[in-house]
């Protein structure tokens, strides 16, 4: 069993952080990797040791896999954490790492391409039993074969190229009508597009909620599945509040669910963490993705069980048992993370640069995770996230109070960040009251640029 | 800072009576946001840095002249094989293009080139010395 005694963590800024912190708590020396922006950064400060792999672009620096090897290989690593993005789901690097005898603090490379792949990911969960969203199985011929799977499936249905991607060759249809209109565009669409007229065909959601399930497996086959998180509240894709458990859900759909994503992570072998991906609506669940790393929102899962995830994803990495059961998971209360960007919370256009006064907010139930403080130069180069607030309290009324409480505290001076608009969110009645889904955040900007022209043509006008 | 250089040369007196040869000491500035270990051993004292650590680097602002920098992080030789005679030795004259010293990573050998003419001033690594992106090795003049 390899003996983790010095960890490099591959990455920066917030979860490098949370990272070494994890690595103290257990005893574990830390070694940061830093490009040469993040010189003044917090994690090259709070490990152990350091080394400068490359310059400010991250393809010559935290995307370096030979420097990065090379560091570890130099300092005497035991093992290598990626953190979530940079290199967390590249399974090709991960072969490296364990060719070089350092262990790996994730799932194996084989999880990782497998779920790496969209055809393939959703072979996977269809075979281990996770329900997906009903499609036809494989192309669609003619029209006539058309018609008769979204007869099967049931309208609204969308069509989509097989080459397609990035909202790109897909058209969603609601009747039999439509169908027979769209067919032939979509389908010479894609040939011009994609060189490609295969087509196939799925079940359109209309207002999907994002829920989402952890999973932590051993090497040994245990498994447990942590209580859920919902992420609907996004922008472009981008998570913007997520906050563990649904509230949407029921017991029993939470205990269903919890029951078959354990038998699939079982099947799969699953080992480290990971986190299966849905999409709900009307009382039902569609697989999305898995996501095969640790997640930026994780800590909501923490709060409220009250178990470090990286903890157990180094223990784990290194050949111990989780040593607890489904039955000893037990959750407390409500936890929402917010993610502070520095960008205008109006138009989202980042907005780097110097932090002339960083004054976290605090107390009972509030928990900070970031890498910046007063004095600090935030890089152009990187993700624009510098700070999240999570906060956690006996139940959601309560948890948004504190939350409520927790951004007003909250000082960032010097650049602009989102807290402004999470506020907003906050007061909003559909957001308490969880009227909202994957859509609502986007119409609710387009609503509020809107309010704020019209205002802007009133004052002009008086 | 002083009372923190006061504090090691009590430690290091207390450790000559006590025979105490290594220590870990760790100081916090910023409210316990910046921590480093800071390792005496009284055996390795002036020894060379322990196996597992990385040089730290000179500061940009100490040196004089037009440093050639390491393109990676590695091992820096000075020579192109062991026992050789080194690639320059101060004072010599380098023309731009002559390969000055090489940075090993990943089993790859990297020749570093000096950009331009000069004379070799100083010489910041030792042979076979691990280096970090950006560290100086050589210092033309």
């Amino acid at each position: 069993m390899p003996q983790i005694k010095k960890v490099l963590i591959a990455n920066r800024g917030e979860i490098a952080l949370r990272i070494i912190r994890a690595c103290r708590d257990m005893g574990i020396r830390t070694v940061a990797v830093y490009s040469t922006a993040d010189r003044d950064a917090m994690h090259v400060k709070l490990a152990d040791e350091s080394v400068c792999i490359g310059p400010a672009q991250s393809s010559e620096s935290y995307l370096n896999e030979s420097a990065i090897l090379t560091a570890a290989l130099l300092t005497n690593s035991d093992a290598i954490h990626p953190g979530y993005g940079f290199l967390s789901e590249r399974a090709d690097f991960v072969d490296k790492v364990e060719q070089h005898d350092l262990v790996w603090i994730g799932p194996s490379a084989d999880m990782i391409r497998k779920m790496g792949d969209k055809v393939n990911a959703k072979q996977t969960a269809v075979k281990c039993g996770l329900p997906v969203v009903p499609g036809s199985d494989g192309a669609i011929k003619n029209i006539e074969d058309a018609l008769m799977w979204a007869d099967k499936i049931g309208y609204p249905v969308m069509i989509k190229a097989a080459s397609g991607g990035g909202g790109r060759g897909m058209r969603a249809v609601n009747d039999a009508n439509e169908l027979r209109d769209a067919f032939p565009i979509v389908k010479a669409e894609s040939k011009t597009a994609f060189g490609d007229d295969t087509l196939y065909m799925e079940k359109l959601l209309l207002h999907p909620r994002h829920i989402e399930f952890q999973v932590l497996g051993d090497k040994h086959g245990n498994v447990v599945i942590f209580g859920e998180r919902d992420c609907s509240l996004q922008r472009k894709n981008q998570k913007v509040m997520e906050e563990c458990p649904a509230a949407v859900l029921t017991q029993k759909q939470r205990d269903d669910m919890i029951e078959i994503c354990k038998a699939a992570a079982k099947k799969m072998k699953y080992t480290n963490a990971g986190t299966f991906e849905f999409m709900f609506e009307d009382g039902k669940f569609y697989f999305l993705e898995m996501n095969t790393r640790l997640q930026v929102e994780h800590p909501v899962t923490e709060m409220v069980y009250g178990i470090d995830l990286v903890r157990e994803q180094i223990r784990i990495a290194a050949g111990e048992k989780l040593g607890y059961t489904q039955s000893s998971l037990v959750s407390h209360g409500h936890a929402i993370e917010f993610r502070i960007n520095a960008e205008d919370p109006e138009t989202f256009v980042p907005n780097p640069g110097k932090i002339t006064l960083y004054a976290p907010s605090g107390g009972l139930g509030v928990r900070v995770d970031s890498a910046v403080y007063t004095g600090y130069t935030i890089p152009p180069t990187y993700d624009s996230m510098i700070a999240k607030l999570i906060v956690h309290a006996q139940s959601r009324p309560a948890c948004i109070m504190r939350a409520q409480r927790a951004l007003d505290e909250f000082v960032i001076e010097g650049v602009k960040t989102t807290i402004p608009l999470q506020k907003k969110l906050l007061e909003n009645s559909d957001v308490r009251q969880l009227k909202t889904d994957n859509h609502w955040l986007e119409h609710f900007l387009e609503e509020e640029k809107k309010n704020q022209e019209s205002d802007n043509e009133k004052t002009k006008d008086e | 800072m002083s009372s923190f250089r006061a504090t090691v040369e009590n430690m290091s007196k207390l450790m000559d009576e006590m025979g105490i040869t290594e220590l870990d000491l760790e100081r916090q500035l910023f409210l316990g946001l910046y921590r480093k270990h800071i390792h005496l051993s009284k055996q390795q004292t002036v020894a060379a840095a322990p196996v597992g650590m990385i040089q730290q680097q000179k500061s940009d602002a100490k040196i004089s002249g037009h440093a050639l920098k390491s393109p990676m992080v590695g091992v820096a030789y000075l020579a192109p094989e062991p026992g050789a005679k080194p690639f320059v030795k101060i004072g010599d004259t380098v023309k731009a293009g002559d390969t000055v010293a090489l940075v090993e990573a990943m089993k790859t050998f990297n020749p570093i080139k000096s950009d331009i003419d000069g004379v070799v001033k100083e010489i910041l690594v030792s042979d076979g010395m691990a280096v970090e992106f950006d560290t100086p090795i050589i210092v033309i003049e």
